[in-house]
This record gives C-alpha cells, sequence and structure tokens, in this order.
C-alpha cells in the first residue's frame, strides 16, 4: 500500500550533502500510519460504522450536534474530509485526501472556456498588430490636435486610410481579416474637426461631403456638433449672400475698377443692409470687400472694418475667422502693428500651424525692427510643423526663405530655395520668394522669370484642384505685376518667358493698384522697401 | 464592500471565472490541493480557488504571478482590439453595427480579464515570508542565489502585488477602470 501511494516525484529524497530529505521521510512515517489504521479498519468494521455514524449527522442536521461531532473528530485528529482516517501532525488531511485535492481535475467547461479564450485572444492580437500603424497613425493626428496643430493633425488623419490601404493590399484583396483593419467615421470626425480650425467653416461644411462620403448617414452629421455650428453660419451666409447677390451681380458687371462704380455698388449695398435675414457681420464683412476692392478711401475702409468688428463683438459669436487677417492686414499698413498682433495671435492660437498669420506676424516684427522676435516665432512654427523628425514642411521652407531675405542674406534664402523646390517643386511661393530676391539684387529678367513660374505654378493650382487663394492673392498679383513692369523699363527681355511680358503687364493694367505698388513699378520708390517694409510681402 | 466586490466579480464574470480556472491549472502544476469546488463564489474568494500554499519560493511565485499573467496577456488582446478599434480607429455603429458589437465585447472581456490580475492576499503574504522568513540560500542553474539578493528581488514584486491585491480586494481597480472608460468614452 505503501508503494502504490507514494509518490517519488513529490518530495526531493536525497539531498545534496547525501542525506535523507525531511519531507521524504514524513511521507513515509505518515503512509506506514495509515495502512495500519486502513487494515485495523478493515479488521473491526470501524470505517462502516462511522460513515453509517456520519451520514446520520448529515440527516439530523442539527447544528449543534455536528459541531459536537466536529470536535469529537478533531479531538480523535480524523480527516476532516473523508472523516475516516487520522491526519499527521501539521497536516489539515490526511494523505489520501492530499493526494485526491492536489489532483482535482479541472471543470470541462473551464477548460472549454480557457481554449476558447486563448484562441480569440490569439486572434486578437494578429488584429492589434495589424492596426497598430493606422492607430499610431491616429494618435499622431491626435497629439497634434491637442497640441492645436491642425495641419499636421490633419495630414495624418487623412494618411490613416493609405495606411489602412497598404495593410489591406499585404492581407489580400479577398483576405477575411480586412473587415477588422480600417478606419472608421470617428477619424473623419476628428479630420472634420482639425479642418475646421484650418479653413473657416464655410469651407468646412461644404468639405464635410468631401470628408464623411457622400454614403454616410446624416444621421451621423446630425451628432457633429462642429457640423452643427458650421452649419449655422453656412446658414446665415447663405442668406446673406442671397440677400446681396443684386450688388455683387453689378460688380462682376462692370468692367471698369474704378472708385466712380463702387459708389453705385456701395450705393446698392446700403440698400440691402435692414432686409430680413441679413447677417450684420457678414453684410459688413462683403460691405469692406467692395470699398477695398474699388481702392475707396482708407479710412472709409478702416472705418468699414472696424464696424464689422464692432457688429461680430455685438453678437457673441467667434467671426475671428472672418475678418481679422484683413483687420490686421489694414492695422499693420496704419503701422499699428501691436494692435494687429494682438488679432494674429487669436489666430495662431487657435491653430498653430496657421501659416498666413504667422508670416503676418513675422513681417510685423520686421517692420518694427523686431528681429529676435521675428526669428522666435519662425523657429517656433517651424518646430511645430515639421514633415517629420528631420524634414521641414513646405510652409516652414516658406517661412525660412522670407525672413532670411526679409533680413538681407540673400545667398541663405537662395540656398533654401534650391533645397525647398527639390523637395516640393509645386509650392509657388518659393518661386514669389526668388523674384522678390532678384528684385532686390536688380536682376529684373530673373525675376520676371521666377514670378511668371511662380504664377504658371498657382494657375495650375488653381485649374486642377479649384483652390484658387493662392492664385488671386494680392501678393502673388503685386509681385507679377512689379516683376513685369520693371523688367519691362529695365531688364534686357532675353529670357524664355520674356515674350509674354506685355501681355502680362496688360493683364493687370486693369487692376486697381495701391499707389505704394505703382509707385515701385514705376522705379519710383527703392525696390529694397520691399524686403522689408513693401506691400508684396502682404498676404 | 464584500458585497460590492462580489458584485463585480460577477459583473465582470469571464475574467473571473479565467482567473479561477487558470489558479487551479497552477495548483495541479504544482500539485498543491484545491480545496473548493467552484470559481464563482460569494465571498472575498470570488474568482480565485481556496488552494493550500506553497513551501517553495519559485512554487510561491508561479502561484502570485501565474493566474494573473495568463489573465493579464489574454486581457490585453481583447481590450486593445476592442479600444483601438472603437476609440483609437473611430469605428462607429455606423460604419458596421455587428463589427461594433465585437469591439464593445471584446472590450468588456479585456477589462473583465484585466480586473482580476492580481492574487490572494495569502498568497503574496506566503511568498513575502518565504523570501523574507528563511534564509537559507537558493541553488538555480548552477548559482547561488544568497538570502540578501533574493530578499532584494522580491521587494518590489511583492510591494506592487500586495498593493494591486489590496486595490483589487478593495474593487479600486474596478473603479478605476470605470472612472478610465467614462473619460475616454464619455468626455
Amino acid at each position: 500500500m505503501i508503494k502504490d501511494d507514494f509518490d517519488p516525484n513529490a518530495n526531493e529524497i536525497v539531498q545534496e550533502d547525501g542525506t535523507i530529505a525531511e519531507d521524504y521521510v514524513d511521507t513515509v512515517q505518515e503512509a506506514a500510519e495509515e495502512a495500519a489504521q486502513d487494515a485495523v479498519d478493515e479488521a473491526t468494521g470501524e470505517t462502516a460504522e462511522t460513515e453509517a455514524q456520519d451520514a446520520d449527522n448529515e440527516i439530523i442536521g442539527d447544528s449543534e450536534s455536528e459541531d459536537s461531532a466536529e470536535a469529537s473528530e478533531e479531538d480523535e485528529g480524523l480527516c476532516p474530509r473523508c472523516k475516516t482516517r487520522k491526519i499527521s501532525k501539521g497536516r489539515t488531511y490526511c494523505y489520501r485526501c492530499e493526494e485526491s485535492l492536489s489532483r482535482k481535475h479541472v471543470p470541462v467547461i473551464g477548460l472549454i472556456a480557457a481554449l476558447l479564450a486563448l484562441l480569440l485572444s490569439a486572434f486578437c492580437f494578429l488584429i492589434v498588430c495589424l492596426d497598430l500603424a493606422p492607430a499610431f497613425q491616429t494618435m499622431k493626428g491626435d497629439r497634434a490636435l491637442a497640441k492645436k496643430n491642425l495641419f499636421t493633425a490633419y495630414t495624418a488623419y487623412s494618411e490613416v486610410d493609405s495606411t489602412v490601404a497598404e495593410i489591406q493590399e499585404i492581407l489580400g484583396a479577398n483576405s477575411p481579416l480586412n473587415n477588422f483593419v480600417k478606419g472608421g467615421l470617428g477619424i473623419k470626425s476628428k479630420m472634420f474637426k482639425a479642418i475646421t480650425g484650418i479653413y473657416d467653416p464655410l469651407r468646412t461644411y461644404q468639405r464635410a461631403t468631401n470628408v464623411y462620403g457622400e454614403d454616410v448617414s446624416e444621421k451621423y452629421l446630425a451628432h457633429d456638433k462642429f457640423y452643427q455650428e458650421c452649419g449655422e453660419y453656412y446658414k446665415r451666409f447663405e442668406k446673406t449672400y442671397a440677400i446681396i447677390q443684386e450688388p455683387l451681380d453689378m460688380m462682376q458687371d462692370m468692367e471698369e475698377v474704378t472708385p466712380e462704380n463702387g459708389e453705385t455698388v456701395i450705393a446698392l449695398f446700403e440698400e440691402k443692409r435692414n432686409e430680413k435675414g441679413c447677417d450684420p457681420v457678414i453684410f459688413d464683412y462683403f460691405y469692406y470687400t467692395v470699398l477695398s476692392y474699388y481702392g475707396m478711401d482708407k479710412d472709409r475702409v478702416l472705418e468699414s472694418i472696424e464696424k464689422l468688428d464692432e457688429d461680430a463683438k455685438a453678437t457673441g459669436l467667434d467671426y475671428s475667422w472672418l475678418y481679422y487677417k484683413e483687420y490686421a492686414r489694414e492695422l499693420i499698413k496704419r503701422d499699428r502693428v501691436d494692435e494687429a498682433v494682438k488679432l494674429l495671435d487669436v489666430l495662431t492660437d487657435r491653430d498653430i500651424s496657421a501659416y498666413d498669420p504667422t508670416a503676418m506676424k513675422a513681417r510685423a516684427y520686421i517692420s518694427l525692427g523686431e528681429t529676435k522676435k521675428a526669428e522666435d516665432l519662425v523657429e517656433k512654427y517651424c518646430r511645430n510643423n515639421m514633415k517629420d523628425e528631420k524634414t521641414q514642411s513646405d510652409s516652414n521652407y516658406s517661412l525660412l526663405i522670407y525672413l532670411a531675405r526679409a533680413l538681407g542674406k540673400t545667398e541663405e534664402a537662395k540656398a533654401v530655395i534650391a533645397e525647398a523646390k527639390e523637395l516640393y517643386p509645386t509650392v509657388p511661393e518659393y518661386d514669389r520668394q526668388e523674384a522678390l530676391i532678384f528684385l532686390t539684387e536688380g536682376d529684373y529678367d530673373q525675376a520676371f522669370e521666377s514670378a511668371y513660374s511662380s504664377e504658371q505654378i498657382a494657375y495650375n493650382i488653381a485649374s486642377y484642384y479649384g483652390d484658387t487663394e493662392y492664385f488671386n492673392s494680392e501678393m502673388l498679383m503685386n509681385t507679377v505685376y512689379i516683376s513685369a513692369k520693371l523688367c519691362k523699363l529695365h531688364g534686357k527681355q532675353n529670357t524664355e518667358n520674356a515674350q509674354y511680358l506685355d501681355e502680362v503687364i496688360k493683364y493687370y493694367e486693369t487692376v486697381n493698384w495701391d499707389q505704394q505698388i505703382i509707385d515701385i513699378a514705376e522705379g519710383k520708390t527703392d525696390i529694397k522697401e520691399i524686403t522689408t517694409k513693401g506691400a508684396c510681402d502682404f498676404i | 464592500m464584500r458585497i460590492f466586490y462580489v458584485i463585480t466579480k460577477f459583473l465582470l464574470f469571464p475574467g473571473a471565472y479565467l482567473r479561477g480556472f487558470w489558479e487551479q491549472v497552477t495548483c495541479r502544476i504544482l500539485h498543491l490541493m484545491v480545496e473548493s469546488d467552484g470559481y464563482m463564489r460569494l465571498d472575498e474568494a470570488c474568482g480565485h480557488v481556496d488552494h493550500s500554499l506553497p513551501e517553495k519560493q519559485f512554487a510561491a511565485y508561479l502561484m502570485s504571478t501565474g493566474p494573473g499573467f495568463m489573465n493579464f496577456n489574454m486581457g490585453m488582446a481583447f481590450f486593445l482590439f476592442g479600444f483601438l478599434n472603437v476609440k483609437v480607429l473611430g469605428i462607429t455603429p455606423y460604419d458596421s453595427l455587428p463589427l461594433f458589437i465585437v469591439y464593445v465585447i471584446s472590450m468588456y472581456i479585456g477589462v473583465s480579464l484585466l480586473n482580476c490580475l492580481f492574487p490572494l492576499t495569502e498568497d503574496i503574504l506566503n511568498y513575502w515570508d518565504i523570501a523574507w522568513g528563511k534564509s537559507k540560500p537558493v541553488k538555480k542553474k548552477g548559482r547561488k542565489v544568497t538570502g540578501g539578493v533574493r530578499k532584494v528581488i522580491a521587494l518590489p514584486f511583492t510591494l506592487i502585488t500586495r498593493a494591486g491585491a489590496f486595490l483589487e480586494k478593495n474593487c479600486v481597480i474596478f473603479i478605476l477602470w470605470v472612472a478610465f472608460l467614462v473619460w475616454q468614452f464619455v468626455f
């Protein structure tokens, strides 16, 4: 019996020093005692009697009798489990019960559940590995969004789909795993949030369809807070635009941009001011734009935008996206740089990747002679807008070129332009900056070449992508016009695109230029003025 | 607190049941006696099994960490599978309702497994007693690990596991999980 019940693997028998282990001795002694007890039990029939007595106790169910029975069993040193065999000193159960308890089988349901859980967790682990790349891309966007670096956030979110597509390509088009590796509407919602800061709410609202896709139900968009807000602005804009449609049509019909024509349009505008549904802020903005477009009296232009500011503040809504940039520009033109910087701060606080307000601030600092502030601003912007750890983004290059040029470091600026053009050949701003450098150096032919190239790139962007902002920008028109005029006046006109010179000048003659621009174009003002103070740098 | 503890264990029954299962498997491996029959009980040992305490240090260590290790690995896989897709990759019911449900269930199983990581206080105290109570060196792969080194190694592990067991016993981990999920998905 001893031999049968004894487990030789349970204890280490012979120790390193050659002595017999205490555990082994205990076990053997215990087994021997139990074997002897079993033999006595069998002979006397005590086991059967004890079992019968136990059964009686269970039937009676009297707690007092149970307690007393347990107490008596303990006194007798019987195993509390089998209640038949004695237990040795220091043990809880008899040897057999201990063996039985230590070999207790795991439940079948538990085994099935554990195996199923293991298999499913392995599958989940596989999917998690596949999801990691797009997830990191999303988290990169989240971090940028938290820092209000909206353009980086938008770019990161936009790249999630391409990352997912790459993984799905690796998995194969028909792989069932493709269903588990994809970006959802939640990412599109974050993209939408990023766009809200980058663009104005009107364009954001219009772009929503592109971002979400046409198949997305209105139900989902109805829950999007940002979409709702943008929609409110859009509705106000549409109503106001419908009201002022007539004077705007009149503007388009008028061929000449003269103050007289401007007065006619403005008179018609005034008639519409108090019509029902007209948003005063949006109306004021259009009013200011018309005054500015027709080159009306500067004080009147400033007055109109100041009224716009008052009306906007009275609404309690955030209209900074609509007019702060223009307002800051007007203030800088009047040397009210500190006030302008405050307005621009609002825009850069909302989106630290906002290029135009940052460039305007840098421009404002340079005009004040605070070059250190301008350098710090550009450095901070570049640090927050890196394409990756080592590569500058296209807008970083634009600012770095501008700063070097504005500080008179033309060679450095040219080197940065060459580097930037190699990385981003389709950014028109680099050629425009190059044109300004050539103008400063008095190389008018090359200035026209670069300005013309910039205009062509901007035109292509407008044609292919429908983004006309840069093509219609004041800074590009100024640069092209000044370059063309100065090339015509002082250049050799022997470059590749010189043949288009007259055509370009003729086209831009129709524009109602600021006197400052006319003075520069006619060579009356020192061209170096534009490197620190000229209107060409305005955006 | 015991009632709240039992309620949380029953709410997160997949993790509690599997925790008990892995404990029993560990007991089988270590030849330890298992005295209880089920895993889901109405006392503070809910999600655990009543077992005899191991007498050797590695066995005590394995008893304290083994079941939690299994739950942690499986729980992380389940939880990340759901969390990455719902929270990070933004899968919504509007994308695919069945997938969304799968992710939510997966997250629930993950949380339930990760809510049952720590051993009973008795297990970790037993490990502590073995590590600090005896000074005889343990031979391991020909190198003698002295009592002092053994104690130093045991200290951080015991502190962390003891703290975890205390937090789990007092439902703090459950509350932290609820707070985390509310923070992530509500705010």
